[in-house]
């Protein structure tokens, strides 16, 4: 006996309930317990449907789907990791490596004019925080309407909007000080590069993975799930 | 798993060798299948099998399919051309095991 549309809807619905949220593991879940269920009902057909279930679902030990969802969770991060340095290489490529220097010696160039590091660097950094929480805001709003639209949330992009660049952001507040503790009466020349390369570094990091790519999440999700393609 | 502490570094080995003699095959078709080649000796966990599938197809061993069979998504895993090669090698390194077990649990037979 083949499982109806309504029990494979309860079964997604389970898979929710045990703290599997996102439609790519559900799905993968589902069809295994979809199957289990079926093979049972072979064997002793009168269990019911929810009967069959709940044996199936202790065979998943007693953590039931969390170990599946901690090995996936790790997979993600890497991927995800993987694609942002793929694009934030082009930065150190020509010809936007110009770019790249371009910024560094400019910002560098200012902090001489001005004879000043601390000020124009907490500046510069207020700008780069304001900037990119705007853009993680409209991100992650864009994503839950998505997700209240659809009804479905990837672990991938999950994974995306959580991804933990944050610990890179104290080096930048640390050269800010830095250029404090050196400069206090005269302009430090190494603080000032030093400053600028890591402040445009940070600043490209925030720009690929906010903005080069969310944009080109809809395609990298149709890379690394099929599913994503079939149930658009 | 029956004798997990036994059986469990070898989960992976027995994944790809069924891979490569099958072609492509979904999570609950491995389990079966395990089942069936062993009578039912072994037993491999659903609780243990996704994460290994996950965690080779992290490795760029497998490739994934998906594919609408009855009314819900079926997810398939293959050997990626590095899989095939990996499978080769970890399949001798299993059989040198094999060996080596065998002459130390039981050196008469071992030759």
């Amino acid at each position: 006996m083949k499982l109806k549309e309504q029990q494979i809807d309860r079964l997604y619905q389970f898979t929710r309930q045990h703290f599997v949220e996102w439609y790519d593991l559900q799905s993968e879940l589902v069809d295994h317990l979809a199957n289990s269920i079926e093979d049972r009902w072979k064997e002793n057909p009168k269990l019911t449907f929810e009967e069959a279930l709940q044996l199936e679902f202790k065979k998943f030990g007693i953590f039931g789907f969390m170990d599946v969802v901690e090995e996936r969770q790790k997979f993600l991060g890497k991927k995800y990791a993987r694609i942002i340095w793929k694009y934030y290489k082009e930065f150190f490529r020509l010809p936007k490596i110009l770019l790249t220097l371009g910024a560094m010696y400019a910002l560098y160039i200012l902090s001489e004019a001005l004879q000043d590091t601390q000020i124009l660097y907490l500046c510069v950094l207020g700008v780069i925080g304001f900037v990119s929480s705007f853009e993680i805001y409209k991100v992650t709003k864009a994503q839950r309407l998505r997700e209240k639209a659809t009804g479905k949330k990837w672990l991938f992009e999950q994974t995306a909007s959580i991804f933990d660049i944050y610990p890179i952001t104290f080096l930048p507040v640390q050269i800010v000080n830095l250029s404090g503790a050196f400069g206090d009466e005269n302009w430090n020349r190494g603080t000032a590069i030093f400053g600028a390369v890591i402040l445009v570094l940070f600043a490209l990091l925030l720009y690929v993975q906010w903005k080069v790519v969310h944009k080109k999440m809809s395609e990298e999700m149709g890379r690394i799930y099929p599913e994503y393609e079939i149930s658009k | 798993m029956k004798n997990s502490q036994l059986y469990k570094g070898s989960l992976n080995t027995i994944i790809m060798k069924l891979l490569g003699e099958n072609g492509r095959m979904y999570g609950y078709e491995i389990t079966q299948k395990v089942k069936e080649i062993t009578k039912g000796e072994l037993n491999i966990t659903e609780g243990a099998l996704y994460p290994a599938l996950h965690k080779l197809e992290a490795e760029g061993l497998l490739d994934v399919e998906v594919e609408k069979v009855d009314n819900r998504l079926r997810k398939y895993y293959k050997l990626t051309e590095s899989g095939q090669t990996e499978t080769v090698s970890r399949l001798a390194e299993l059989e040198e095991f094999i060996k080596n077990m065998q002459s130390i649990v039981n050196p008469k037979l071992s030759y």
